[in-house]
């Protein structure tokens, strides 16, 4: 008799992870599938904002109230994927302070602690902001880097017994007698469950469109650009009616500005870039938050897509929901056996997959409690990079705290991408914990070939040492990578970064 | 002033880096530099004590090719996240005095013979060795028994149509007169009178790589209103070390912050300064028939870095009789007083090892540099007579 | 005030040395620019072996200075400057303009426009920025190009104008216009 995993989700992105971990911590047999790797989707392309909830304090107080509790859920469980930066809502003269006075007091009625902070004073503690501003408000906004997040969940599901297939997408969905018990993989095997949970993002609906059921979802594109370092520490917000480019966010030792948000077809989800008009219209805005952003390197630019829900499929779109999305097909479309979660953000995901859960939960007649919000994931028990830690080991403590542990630096001591201090032990653990296929899938572990070069220097290096572990030549490995960067490179190509190209071309025509 | 990200990661500035190529603790001028910057933006905890074996030779610098500050990042980051206690390690009395040029040069001097012989004494170099980490084989610049200032006093340079103003420095005026005489000879000879500065102190330099930048950026506030005060008066401020006056046309500003760009253009080696006067027809010197005299010149790091070692060679080749080849850019590895420090000592000399080499090869009478460092290190290592530009055209005047 | 030379060569890289070398070889005070290491250096003994080389062989080289600007009249490049010697000007007969494509910014670019800081010479390339790279990393591409646009003898042109003695050689140069002939000199 073929294994029956209580639970199959498909996607793996920050939802489907939060809900993978959630499923296994309440001992529920749990298989997460996903067609690419770990964060390929959304939860790899967006600002790594962890929301306080006053954005959407004056708009959508349900949505504020939820993120606020999970950011301070998220601070303790996952603290070494947070950095507690605080935020800064800034007034500029043309926004005038009347936004301000409903923002402060809606982010109370929220529970979010916002206090209105003297221009001056807001200037000493971030000094990068514009000196122009006529107003500021502190929140608990924070810097989460996603794919540490994402990670972190992943690691502990298998920890507590969870599987996970990468690579591998899911053909259809197999219905026997009207009821959902398994998927069909690309590959033809078919894997059942009691209940699949649908958590693919933008990609749900299809997914779900292929076994009769009809989720009206309207895909938006975001368009970030990405700065070579850090310009300021702290998260920056306008203070006015949330539009395009008015958030600036410390990820790393980088700056993350966006977003855009522009309908696009479905048929574009799958190859998302920023076009070089929308690097112009960040770049306009982006300065009037912080002007030095003028003269700093935008080092790539990049797009991911918001799977927003319609709430009602037949409506004209206009109807559309930012907050989290539970859907029980059983009840809904009487297709048993299949759950859907899907909008909401990378801040409320754990609180998703709680709910999700629970329903999973009361399906399989299971009493067993969530204990997410209890229990800090791998690498989250407290440790920073200090002094006394060697050099070539303190980026690798911030990137992976407490899983530092599990990482040979004796042997593997060596840095290869100087940008961002990844060693041979750090590529090691990567490939042992995640599986990997190329770079680009290494990347997203370690942070190699993110920083100031994207690789031109170092990545060859990195490739002869990834060729000993994965089915690829380190020239094909080269190639798969500079192809990747160059499409986030390519729209900001002047400047030092038109000279970073020619260099790249250079190395790889074996001119130096 | 951050331009960090300019860096492409071409790594040619690790090619040129003398520590690096000697002492594998040190991470290079482009891990210490733009790719450590981007890690301390984050958080100051990923401060490299490491950076400590940086020698401030601006070798980096003058290879980059996208023009990244980076030895003044490094110099910066020593200061703004180095606690000092922990840059100057356990022998924070030898580099106190190591950086206080000034103070020990105002106490040695008077009993100047005293203080020579005591020095060269070899219990006193094991005491020296053992407790206060100045290596034993390192000898030490002797002590002159009368000041310049004292000496200068007593000249008479008035008189003259014109002034120039002489930032002489601690080794002018503490150990070596002989360089200050010969630079108010030099002027002299082109009909120019020489003021002292109303108050000079240490230019700084010292100070800084032993991390004391605040004593530093005051004494640097004494200098540059002094300098303010002769440029005021029309006078051009002239110096004879490249290192100090690199010091305060740049690192004052770069590193130190100060504001000093109302004098950066009028404060300038001599050489720099005679070379223009002469080309412009203002100045003429008449040099000896009979003064013969082979050399070897070398471009110390600081003068590199300021690119004016074509004015030194350039005056030197005006000398008739002086018979000149120009040696390539190598540092000498003394630093400073990096090289005084008993740890150091080993790099010190292997860094310097190429120079000398090619110093003594060379067959010269003398090597000529504009840096006192440089003269003391390549003095010891190579026993040839290292002389000042300046004091060559001195001695080669018909006066 | 100025320092006088027959040949002064903006950009000490393999084209620069290479120029600098045949030009003192016949005799001429020359003088080279070289603002920081070229990347062709990797295949020299050390970083700097060839401008020592030169140095020996009476070349003046500026190491580490970089080309501010020029004064031309009347067609004709009177003088440069250079960031280290402030105010004085490098004057000559001819200058030779060799100081490589963008890596070592003998092309600047912003988001709009391509231009050479140094002369202000002409520049081919395309003024749709969409248009400067192949979407394919490895296929050719255009910005590697482009560059300063040379009289059929080679010598650059500015403004629509030839620069009389101002000739251009290596990456400098667009692809398909001429490079100068230094044996002219």
């Amino acid at each position: 008799m073929q294994k029956e995993y209580d639970v199959i989700i498909i996607g793996g992105g920050i939802t489907g992870a939060a809900t993978l971990r959630d499923c296994a911590l309440r001992g529920l047999s749990s298989l997460l599938i996903e067609r690419g790797d770990i964060c390929d989707g959304a939860s790899g392309r967006n600002h790594g904002l962890l929301h306080s909830g006053a954005r959407y304090a004056v708009t959508d107080r349900e949505g504020a109230e939820e993120c606020i509790r999970e950011n301070r859920i998220l601070r303790r469980i996952a603290s070494n994927c947070v950095e507690p930066t605080d935020g800064l809502f800034i007034s500029l003269p043309e926004d005038g302070l009347d936004y301000q006075a409903n923002f402060i007091a809606k982010c109370r009625e929220a529970g979010i602690d916002a206090q209105a902070i003297d221009p001056a004073e807001a200037l000493r503690m971030e000094p990068a902001i514009n000196p122009a501003i006529i107003g500021a408000v502190k929140v608990p906004d924070a810097a989460v880097d996603p794919f540490r997040l994402v990670d972190a969940h992943i690691l502990d599901a298998q920890r507590h017994g969870a599987e996970i297939l990468k690579f591998t997408a899911v053909a259809s969905l197999v219905k026997e007698d009207g009821r959902v018990v398994g998927v069909k993989t690309s590959k033809g095997d078919v894997l059942r469950a009691k209940e699949v949970v649908l958590a693919a993002g933008i990609w749900t609906a299809d997914i779900a469109a292929a076994a009769g059921v009809r989720i009206g979802m309207m895909p938006s594109k975001g368009a970030l650009v990405i700065y070579g370092h850090r310009v300021a520490n702290m998260v920056i917000n306008r203070c006015r009616k949330p539009a395009n480019a008015d958030i600036l966010v410390p990820g790393d030792v980088v700056s993350v500005l966006g977003t855009t948000s522009d309908k696009v077809p479905m048929d574009a989800c799958d190859d998302m870039h920023a076009t070089p008009a929308e690097v112009d219209l960040l770049m306009r805005e982006g300065e009037k938050l912080v002007p030095s952003l003028a003269r700093t390197r935008i080092i790539r630019a990049y797009a991911g897509v918001r799977p927003l829900v319609v709430a009602d499929p037949a409506g004209d779109g206009r109807n559309v929901s930012r907050g989290i999305v539970l859907l029980d097909h059983e009840e809904r479309d009487g297709v048993p056996g299949l759950i859907t979660i899907t909008g909401g953000k990378l801040t409320t995901a754990r609180l998703m997959a709680e709910m999700a859960t629970d329903l999973i939960c009361r399906k399989l007649g299971s009493t067993a409690v969530c204990e997410t919000a209890n229990r800090p994931l791998p690498g989250s028990e407290g440790r920073k990079p200090g002094f006394k830690d060697p050099f070539n080991k303190r980026a690798a403590i911030g990137r992976h705290g407490t899983e530092i542990g599990k990482m040979d630096f004796e042997k593997g001591g060596e840095i290869l991408c100087e940008c961002e201090n990844v060693t041979r032990a750090e590529i090691e653990y990567a490939v042992k914990n995640f599986g990997v296929r190329n770079i680009s899938d290494l990347r997203r572990h370690t942070r190699i070939g993110m920083g100031t070069c994207q690789g031109s220097f170092c990545i060859r290096k990195v490739a002869r040492v990834l060729a000993e572990y994965v089915e690829a030549s380190a020239d094909e490995l080269v190639y798969e990578y500079r192809q990747e960067r160059w499409k986030g490179m390519t729209p900001v190509l002047w400047g030092d970064t038109l000279r970073e190209a020619e260099y790249m071309h250079k190395v790889d025509g074996n001119e130096i | 002033m951050n331009n960090l990200e300019q860096c492409l990661k071409c790594n040619l500035c690790t090619l040129v880096c003398p520590m690096m190529e000697v002492n594998p603790a040190y991470p290079g001028p482009k891990k210490a530099g733009p790719d450590g910057e981007r890690y301390r933006l984050k958080d100051p905890a990923f401060f490299d004590y490491a950076l400590k074996y940086c020698l401030n030779c601006k070798r980096c610098e003058v290879a980059c090719p996208s023009d990244v500050h980076i030895g003044d990042m490094i110099q910066s980051a020593r200061i703004k996240y180095g606690s000092q206690a922990h840059i100057r390690g356990r022998n924070g009395l030898r580099d106190w005095a190591l950086a206080s040029t000034d103070l020990v040069g105002s106490v040695a001097s008077p009993i100047a013979p005293v203080v020579n012989g005591v020095l060269k004494m070899k219990p006193v170099k094991a005491v020296m060795h053992g407790v206060l980490g100045v290596h034993k084989n390192r000898t030490f610049p002797a002590y002159s028994s009368r000041k310049f200032s004292s000496w200068f006093r007593k000249q008479d340079q008035s008189g003259f149509d014109k002034y120039v103003s002489y930032f002489h420095g601690c080794y002018v005026n503490y150990n070596y007169p002989e360089l200050g005489k010969a630079f108010v000879k030099l002027m002299n000879a082109a009909g120019y009178g020489v003021h002292k500065l109303e108050k000079e102190k240490c230019c700084g330099v010292a100070l800084m790589s032993n991390g004391f930048a605040d004593k530093a950026r005051s004494q640097g506030e004494v200098n540059l209103a002094s300098m303010r005060k002769a440029v005021a008066a029309g006078e051009q401020v002239l110096t004879t070390s490249s290192t100090c006056t690199f010091t305060m046309r740049d690192e004052y500003a770069d590193v130190l912050g100060l504001r000093n760009e109302d004098v950066r253009d009028s404060l300038m080696l001599a050489t720099k300064w005679l070379y223009e006067k002469i080309s412009e027809g203002e100045v003429k010197l008449k040099f000896r028939k009979d003064f013969r005299m082979k050399v070897v010149y070398h471009t110390a790091c600081h003068m590199q870095k300021m690119g004016w070692q074509v004015y030194s060679i350039a005056m030197l080749q005006m000398i008739p009789g002086l018979e000149l080849t120009v040696l390539d850019q190598n540092c000498c590895g003394i630093a400073g007083t990096f090289g005084f420090k008993k740890e150091n000592y080993e790099w010190s000399q292997e860094i310097g090892g190429k120079l000398f080499s090619d110093i003594e090869s060379s067959g010269a009478d003398v090597v000529a540099t504009d840096c006192e460092t440089c003269k003391w290190q390549i003095e010891m290592s190579t026993g040839k007579t290292v002389l000042n530009p300046v004091e060559i055209l001195a001695e080669a005047l018909e006066y | 005030m100025a320092m006088k030379f027959d040949v002064v060569i903006i950009g000490g890289g393999w084209a620069g040395c290479s120029a600098a070398a045949q030009l003192c070889d016949s005799g001429l005070k020359v003088a080279i620019v070289s603002e920081g290491l070229s990347l062709s250096v990797s295949g020299s003994a050390t970083p700097y072996a060839r401008l020592a080389e030169l140095q020996r062989r009476g070349v003046t080289v500026l190491r580490g200075d970089r080309a501010v600007g020029a004064l031309i009249e009347d067609g004709r490049v009177k003088s440069v400057h250079t960031r280290n010697l402030g105010d004085d000007a490098l004057q000559a007969d001819r200058f030779v303009l060799a100081t490589g494509k963008f890596f070592s910014r003998g092309l600047l670019s912003d988001k709009e426009h391509i231009w050479e800081p140094v002369f202000g010479a002409d520049v081919e390339y395309d003024p749709d920025r969409s248009k400067w790279y192949d979407p394919d990393f490895n296929k050719p591409q255009p910005f590697m190009k482009y560059g300063v646009k040379t009289s059929p003898d080679g010598f650059v042109l500015a403004g629509g104008a030839v620069v009389g003695n101002l000739l251009a050689v290596g990456e400098i140069v667009a692809e398909g216009y001429p490079q100068s002939d230094l044996g002219k000199l």
